[in-house]
């Protein structure tokens, strides 16, 4: 399933900083499978992520996205499988796998009862940064992402994009080589969605990875040099964009073809809109 | 309209019922409950006033004032409100506003309380009425009370429904309830007392007054009614039901504002930063942080503060045993304000489990459970002791022994340390899900509760144990020697601390692998 393919030519990472990555793919899942009971969540998951790409995971609901990027942050320990992070084994070296990565998930349970730079600083202390560089980040990041108004305001009482960016935030901190984002564009205003976008093209031009998740497939379209569709625990397709859309007018087209769902019959409930009021 | 939402609210409790066993058991709780209470309040309205005349008056009165503060403070303790009656689920359904008055009284009127509620006042009708005209109104005193509790219940909850919609509201609603039933807990055993000593004069005051109250006019006329005073039955019946009135036009206003206007504007709370002020000592180390974050969390975070709060009047108990005693205190008793952060110190059996799925920001970060039991470790310490020389200093301040103040703090340490001990092995071998929501009592992990209890009974059971030994140096420092208490203090902080670092080791050498599956088993599941 495309496992040690290169970086996509067109990709973002063509400012080439590459350097100080350890050889191979940023990500790499081999055979990943997870069961809860009887379903299988993510069954037999391969892939391949280059260093420096941004990556777009799509999928329907309950494909097992969440379950696979909860498996590649050691959150979640796999029923069987591998997943590799920078050259460095998961599930081996938990501590030396986190150490080089962000992650953003996509329940957003934080430590609401702290204010936005608090989280912060607890999350740079959990990570033993130093006082002087949290701050300093702290201030950049908060600055960048419009949050510093917020800064001191308890996060319980943010909105739903403003806790999207506190968190993508607390990921960035430790300046991640890899970035997991659980559906980072769900349910965000266009503002917050500009200012998250914003970060993250920086982020990947300075030779970072990212691997997200998402339904927006204009999102995934517009920003991903890679795709994989997941459908029922497994990969159904992965690839650069063109490969995945296999000239297919757009991505949205190639996604429906691929976990099969039909057209919808439009001239059943011809009554819709037809009350009398 | 109305019959629809009968159908409605059966079909939601058959539903419920089928969700799973803790309604089920809920179900059943309740209704052992309210059998007996039904029962009781039957026999005594019935069967009184027919065995002691005289007292017909205050029975009808403060039985029927009782049953109405019950249904108004009730839905209050228990966090509100039955959801399967909220009026902002029907917001946009093209219903009129009478239709759903009706249909929700009607719906509130189903269910297990208010049919006890019924059950038991029903017996007013046999202890009270005589065959004749004074029967009916006897009969339509209970129907008026039953109304006057239930549209007073529906139109509180209402206006609080809409107050509670703001985060800062709730917060302080869950404080306050959880004080309410510390509160009321503490009143009935006082009142109790009271009772016990009143005289029948007392009584007969305070059904005086009462009856003057809706409640207590809807009694006064069942008395009345009884006692073949039609005309005043009458009038003081028409009073309580114009009260229903009354309440049912002030229900429709709420209801009406609550639709229309837009929620309450969002108060934010603001902070200074974990460091700030007193916290400034800690150390900026993994560690350091959680302490931080933990103290802040003892305040910032409802359910625990509701637990600070809760530990006031409990921080009372010796303070209440020296003012009540009627020997002189002696100033040793100020010891006994140790086990003030000892109760604080149980915490620490479900550490983990108290930070929930956000925990998971530690393990993504690196898990280091070393580091982490330390830090909740320094912030249930500082709390639990700082509880004790309140209490202590509480203490002295009538019993003398300031001398021993620093000793206090000193054994508090060492016992909340030895606590900890206990603690740190419980959180990673039994981690408990705390359930969300704001309801510090509500759903708890079903199905486990029995087995889970008694694991931690155990282990209070071993805190306990392992606490023995200090106890038993104190106090024979105490007969035979007092200024062996300092050399018996300190050595109690070493004992504490050998066994706090002992067991930290263990506790990570169990969980440091498994930290996937301690966040998966602090992590309430989801319904469905």
């Amino acid at each position: 399933m495309n496992i040690g393919a290169q970086a996509d030519a067109g990709g973002k990472g063509e400012s080439g900083a590459n350097e100080g990555a350890a050889a191979g793919e940023a990500l790499l899942l081999v055979e990943l499978a997870k069961s809860f009971g009887a379903k299988k969540a993510v069954d037999g998951v391969s892939l391949a992520v280059p260093h420096g790409c941004f990556f777009g995971l799509v999928g329907p609901n309950g494909a097992g996205k969440t379950t696979a990027l909860r498996m590649a942050t050691g959150l979640l320990r796999p029923d069987a499988g591998t997943v590799v992070v920078d050259g460095i084994e998961v599930w081996q070296d938990p501590r030396g796998a986190k150490a080089r990565i962000g992650v953003l998930p996509e329940d957003l349970r934080l430590f609401d009862r702290l204010t936005g730079k608090e989280l912060l600083s607890y999350t740079g202390l959990l990570r033993s940064m130093t006082e002087a560089v949290i701050d300093e980040r702290s201030a950049e990041l908060l600055g960048v992402l419009g949050l510093t108004e917020a800064a001191d305001t308890l996060v319980v009482d943010y909105s739903h994009g403003m806790r999207k960016k506190i968190a993508l935030a607390a990921a960035l901190l430790h300046g991640p080589r890899i970035l997991f984002l659980d559906e980072p564009f769900e349910a965000i205003d266009p503002v917050s969605a500009r200012a998250i976008r914003g970060v993250l093209e920086r982020y990947t031009d300075a030779g970072a990875t990212v691997v997200f998740s998402s339904h927006v497939m204009e999102l995934v379209e517009r920003l991903c040099d890679r795709v994989a569709v997941m459908h029922l625990g497994r990969v159904v397709s992965e690839g650069s964009l063109e490969e995945v859309r296999g000239g297919r007018p757009s991505l949205e087209d190639a996604f429906v073809e691929l976990v099969g769902a039909t057209e919808v019959d439009t001239r059943e409930l011809g009554w819709l809109g037809t009350s009398p009021g | 309209m109305a019959r629809h939402f009968a159908r409605l609210k059966l079909r939601l409790i058959r539903n419920g019922l089928r969700t799973g066993s803790a309604r089920v058991v809920a179900l059943i709780l309740s209704i052992c409950v309210a059998v007996p209470v039904a029962g009781i309040g039957f026999l005594l309205l019935a069967a009184v006033p027919r065995a002691e005349p005289g007292a017909r008056l205050p029975v009808a009165v403060l039985s029927f004032t009782a049953v109405f503060f019950a249904w108004l403070l009730a839905p209050l303790l228990a966090f509100g409100t039955d959801e399967t009656l909220d009026p902002a689920r029907l917001e946009l359904l093209p219903i009129s506003r009478r239709h759903l008055m009706t249909g929700l009284l009607v719906a509130s009127i189903i269910g297990v309380t208010p049919l006890a509620t019924l059950v038991a006042l029903s017996g007013a009708v046999v202890g009270f009425a005589t065959l004749g005209p004074g029967a009916v109104l006897v009969a339509a005193a209970v129907i008026v009370e039953v109304l006057l509790c239930v549209s007073a219940s529906r139109a509180l909850i209402t206006a609080l429904s809409r107050m509670l919609r703001s985060r800062r509201a709730r917060d302080i609603s869950v404080v306050v309830s959880v004080s309410l039933a510390v509160v009321f807990n503490v009143g009935i055993q006082v009142g109790g007392r009271l009772l016990d000593s009143a005289d029948r004069r007392m009584v007969d005051q305070a059904s005086e007054v009462l009856g003057w109250l809706p409640p207590g006019l809807v009694g006064r006329s069942v008395v009345h009614a009884g006692t073949g005073d039609l005309i005043t039955a009458t009038v003081e019946l028409a009073l309580g039901a114009g009260v229903v009135a009354v309440l049912l036009v002030a229900w429709s206003r709420a209801l009406d504002r609550m639709s229309t206007t837009a929620e309450s504007t969002t108060t934010t709370t603001r902070a200074a930063g974990l460091y700030s002020g007193l916290l400034r000592v800690l150390p900026r180390t993994r560690s350091g942080v959680v302490a931080a974050k933990d103290l802040r969390y003892a305040w910032r975070e409802p359910r625990r503060r509701a637990a600070l709060v809760s530990m006031a009047p409990l921080a009372c108990l010796p303070l209440a045993g020296v003012l009540f005693s009627s020997e002189e205190a002696v100033p040793a008793v100020v010891f006994t304000a140790v086990s003030t952060g000892g109760l604080f110190g149980l915490q620490s059996l479900n550490h983990l489990g108290m930070d929930g799925p956000p925990y998971w920001t530690n393990v993504a970060a690196g898990g280091d459970l070393r580091a982490d039991l330390a830090g909740k470790t320094i912030s249930t310490v500082t709390l639990g002791t700082l509880l004790s020389v309140i209490a202590a200093v509480a203490l002295a301040a009538f019993a003398g022994g300031w001398g021993y103040m620093p000793l206090v703090a000193i054994l508090a340490v060492a016992l909340l340390l030895v606590e900890t001990a206990v603690g740190n092995l419980m959180s990673v071998t039994a981690p408990q899900p705390v359930p969300e929501g704001s309801n510090p009592w509500g759903g708890g992990n079903t199905g486990q509760g029995c087995t889970t209890s008694l694991i931690s009974l155990a282990a209070m059971g071993a805190m306990a144990l392992l606490c023995v030994p200090v106890v038993v140096a104190v106090l024979v420092a105490l007969m035979l020697w007092r200024p062996g208490l300092v050399a018996v203090s300190l050595l109690a902080v070493v004992y504490g601390y050998l066994l706090w670092r002992a067991s930290l080791a263990m506790a990570a050498r169990r969980a440091e692998e498994r930290l996937p599956e301690l966040l998966d088993a602090i992590s309430p599941k989801r319904a469905g």
